[in-house]
């Protein structure tokens, strides 16, 4: 037989016996193929999907899905699969490049580590780091300890404050605490599925898999697609309603409306488990059932329908799902909620409904927040990389919290700053007034992905502008030093998915050229400052703030490359991070228990034998360890005490920006299944460019056909930041509603951010990408 | 010559017709179907015919998902 026999044989074996379910006696990788085969988490999405990488002679040549692992049992997306050829794109970064008479020229190492040194020395209160929920948990929680506890400044916040921090300030506000309750397993048993604005069937394929397979089956499952354009989810949907820009609060709100109207709510759960807020900051004011219920009067369905254009009669009968308590309901959300003005209410809204209808807390009943990048829960949000937080759920305004950390990295008493930094739009305007000397860019590409970037982003390239990365981007264009990092199984990491599992990865490969991991660049500019005599990266006792020692009580000069490389300081980083996870009982798995396993889901618990036990749900009785026994449900974070969550009064209230006679049509944008965020990785694998070479503009046919438009015509988008020329596509992928146009953002040569809106959500300060007011003009 | 695995999901009532007009692929092995899904595999020339299958497959009339299981492109180069 030959090669191409044995593998393409090998191939239809393993696909064969996913598809039947008879994964038994199917390896981890195939024997005989000559590769060596690894575990590790795909690097593109939150969805977390195990992979096994096949390396032959130092390169990666081979992806599967991983069967072992219980997220996605073997199945991946477009995206995962093509994880590996990712990796090797013609113009990978291969040398650290500095700005010399304005063109970026091939430097030494040990040259960009100096000028970043010296330029933090000299600006350190007034620079910054901006990071990503791509980094894995040791490079954020290195960031945060080189920019908080180094320098003593906050000026650290993650692209993640622009898809998620909706969705964290939402949970904060109804649980408190951070991080969805339920699982993928409730993914398995819910009869009823509720998709707020995500197309989950594009951009969470693995995870729509594990839905619409259970229809395959002959199971029912119901799925209800709440939209403001039909997608490919919209296809499987038994009930789309079509509602009209942000009118999601009002919706959400017309549902409460109708549990309380008809006594349908659940009494019992909601006494014990719900106190009723009102308010529109995070803290609120208490109020009484009966005020509440005087609230929900203006969300009558006529009421609802003239707000948001959803027919009176589908609002019941979504409704009466809510109100049926023989139903498992699931709720979804990703962006379409959180890329919103309002969009920690609307995050609180989704929790009402579901606490009302007692649909939280056991299998198949709970609502759950999707996560876009593979490490936004992990690093963002447990590590707490944000402008105002500290590891593990804690704050810099709390001087407890100050005092914790400042123990745990043996810092001076005071050096962590109580004022919050620049949270992501509020640093980059910083940076383009001047108030801000610098930052230093890893894992993601602003000068793409900034909403309204004429605005927000300008005069990136008159400061000082480090940006670690694999390829060129945008953000690489305007930089005064290029650091090429590596990637992926390039170097060990760790990463924390959407539903709590962590999950760990070694390194299986060398990094191109030059180029290293991020942590490193890290530990050497970290190193030079303390060399230089700057105080910040000292600690207590003297010793530089990055003391790593191994099992001899060695230190490990980290900072040199070649030592760095024969050592696993994931696992030494890591594992000083992990008991900072206790105190809000987020407990993370230990790091070799992480190597062993598929990952585990926090919080975790060691039993009487000594094994680590995972927690499915949160707050659940006889599953999450930290909960009181006989509460069957105990939100132990719950703002008002007692174990209670609570049910928010949030009124609907119309967008910042909406279309007028000037400017007549919605501007929606988001991803397509095909790219990464701004392409910058999956624009390199020729196979996902070639199937979506170019950024378009979808318009309604019926708005095509007024404005005399086809599919192929230069379309010109104007709204009162600027415009945009694209190629229309009429009847393509998806159908935006009537006077919506919508527009995806991962194409560099058209980018869509020059024309969105920068407000943003007043709590969690994540900005709208997906309304705005735009003029269409055919070019 | 990548070789790709890929399961296919379609309504049961689909899949005979689906598998019908993919047995006529070059270079494409059929498994057996059960429960709405069956395994395939394919080589192509290159990455971008390996894209261009996978698209196609994806777009089949009836097809509810094409998900990869399985990618092998050792013998393919730098890219991009
Ligand atoms: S669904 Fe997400 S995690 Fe899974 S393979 Fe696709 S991109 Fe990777």
């Amino acid at each position: 037989m030959n090669r191409r026999s044995f593998l393409l044989k090998t191939a239809l074996s393993f696909a064969a016996g996913i598809a039947s379910g008879s994964t038994k006696g199917l390896s981890l990788g195939q024997p005989g193929d000559g590769l060596a085969w690894q575990k590790a988490p795909c690097r593109f999405c939150g969805t977390g999907c195990g992979v096994m990488v096949g390396v032959k002679d130092g390169r990666v040549v081979a992806v599967q899905g991983d069967l072992e692992n219980p997220v996605n049992k073997g199945l991946l997306c477009a995206k995962g699969y093509h994880a590996g050829a990712a990796m090797y794109g013609r113009d990978r970064l291969r040398y650290p490049l500095i700005r010399k008479g304005g063109k970026l020229v091939r430097a030494s190492w040990d040259e960009a580590v100096d000028a970043i040194a010296r330029h933090i020395l000299k600006n350190d209160d007034t620079f910054a780091i901006y990071g990503s929920g791509q980094w894995t948990i040791p490079e954020g929680y290195t960031a945060m300890k080189f920019l908080k506890g180094g320098c003593g400044s906050n000026h650290l916040d993650p692209n993640a404050r622009l898809c998620m921090a909706s969705a964290v300030v939402g949970m904060l506000t109804t649980y408190g605490v951070d991080e969805p309750s339920g699982c993928y397993d409730d993914f398995d048993v819910c009869d009823t599925v509720v998709l707020w604005g995500n197309n989950m069937a594009e951009m969470h394929p693995v995870l729509w898999s594990r839905i619409v397979d259970r229809r395959a089956k002959g199971e029912r499952v119901e799925i209800f697609d709440l939209g403001v354009r039909r997608t490919r989810t919209t296809e499987s949907a038994d009930h789309y309603l079509e509602f009209n820009p942000h009118s999601d609060l009002a919706i959400a709100n017309g549902l409460c409306y109708l549990l309380v109207k008809w006594e349908a709510y659940d009494k019992g759960w909601v006494e014990r488990h719900c106190s009723f807020r009102q308010g529109e900051d995070g803290a609120g004011k208490p109020m009484t059932f009966a005020e509440y219920v005087s609230f929900l009067e203006d969300y009558t369905p006529e009421k609802v329908e003239a707000i948001s254009g959803v027919p009176a009669a589908k609002l019941e009968l979504l409704a009466r799902r809510f109100a049926d308590k023989s139903r498992k309901i699931l709720s979804f959300w990703c962006m379409g909620l959180n890329q919103h003005t309002r969009g920690t209410w609307v995050n609180n809204l989704v929790y009402n409904v579901h606490f009302l209808s007692g649909q939280f807390g056991a299998p198949g009943k709970t609502a759950f927040s999707l996560t876009g990048q593979p490490s936004a829960c992990g690093t963002c949000r447990e590590v707490g990389t944000l402008a105002h937080a500290l590891p593990g759920g804690r704050v810099v305004m709390k001087d407890s919290h100050r005092a914790d950390i400042e123990r745990a990295w043996k810092l001076p008493k005071g050096r962590i700053s109580s004022k919050p930094g620049h949270h992501a739009v509020s640093m980059f305007q910083a940076l383009q007034k001047g108030d801000l000397s610098g930052a230093w860019v890893q894992v993601t590409n602003p000068a793409h992905t900034m909403p309204n970037l004429n605005e927000v982003a300008g005069n990136l390239e008159k400061r000082f502008l480090v940006v670690s990365d694999i390829y060129p981007t945008a953000t690489t264009k305007l930089a005064s030093v290029v650091l090429p990092s590596a990637m992926w199984v390039e170097k060990n990491g760790v990463f924390g998915n959407s539903e709590r599992r962590t999950q760990q990865w070694y390194k299986m490969v060398e990094p191109p050229g030059e180029a290293r991991d991020d942590v490193w660049q890290m530990l050497a500019v970290a190193r030079r400052l303390y060399d230089l005599g700057y105080k910040g990266m000292t600690n207590v006792d003297g010793e530089f703030l990055f003391t790593f020692r191994d099992e001899n009580g060695e230190s490990i000069e980290a900072w040199k490359w070649e030592e760095y490389r024969k050592r696993n300081v994931d696992r030494i980083l890591y594992e000083e991070y992990r008991p900072l996870t206790h105190m809000k009982r987020k407990n993370v798995a230990p790091y070799d228990e992480l190597a062993a396993t598929r990952g585990l889901r926090w919080p975790v618990a060691q039993d009487e034998r000594g094994q680590w036990r995972e927690t499915k749900r949160r707050f659940v009785e006889g599953e999450d360890p930290f909960v009181k026994e006989g509460s069957q449900i105990d939100f132990y974070w719950g703002p008002d005490g007692g174990g209670k969550a609570r049910i928010w009064a949030r009124p609907y209230k119309p967008a910042p920006e909406e279309p007028d006679d000037e400017y007549p049509f919605w501007l929606s944008t988001g991803r397509v299944l095909e790219h990464w965020h701004s392409g910058t990785m999956t624009r390199r694998v020729p196979q996902l460019h070639s199937a979506m070479p170019k950024a378009y503009v979808e318009l309604n046919p019926k708005d095509a056909a007024t404005l005399n438009i086809s599919t192929g015509d230069r379309v010109r988008l104007v709204s009162r930041r600027g415009e945009l020329t694209l190629p229309a596509w009429v009847n393509g992928r998806s159908l935006p509603k009537a006077g919506l146009v919508f527009v995806p953002f991962f194409d560099e040569d058209l980018l869509i951010n020059k024309v969105t809106l920068h407000e943003y959500d007043a709590l969690s300060k994540e900005p709208d990408y997906k309304k705005c007011a735009v003029r269409v003009e055919k070019a | 010559m990548p070789i790709s695995g890929y399961v296919v999901k379609a309504g049961a009532n689909r899949i005979a017709e689906i598998r019908r007009r993919i047995r006529d692929m070059d270079g494409v092995e059929l498994g057996p179907a059960v429960d709405g899904q069956f395994a395939l595999a394919a080589y192509s020339e290159d990455e971008n015919g390996a894209e261009r299958f996978g698209e196609s497959l994806s777009s089949l009339p009836g097809v509810d998902q094409a998900l990869l299981v399985y990618h092998n492109f050792e013998d393919v180069e730098y890219t991009g």
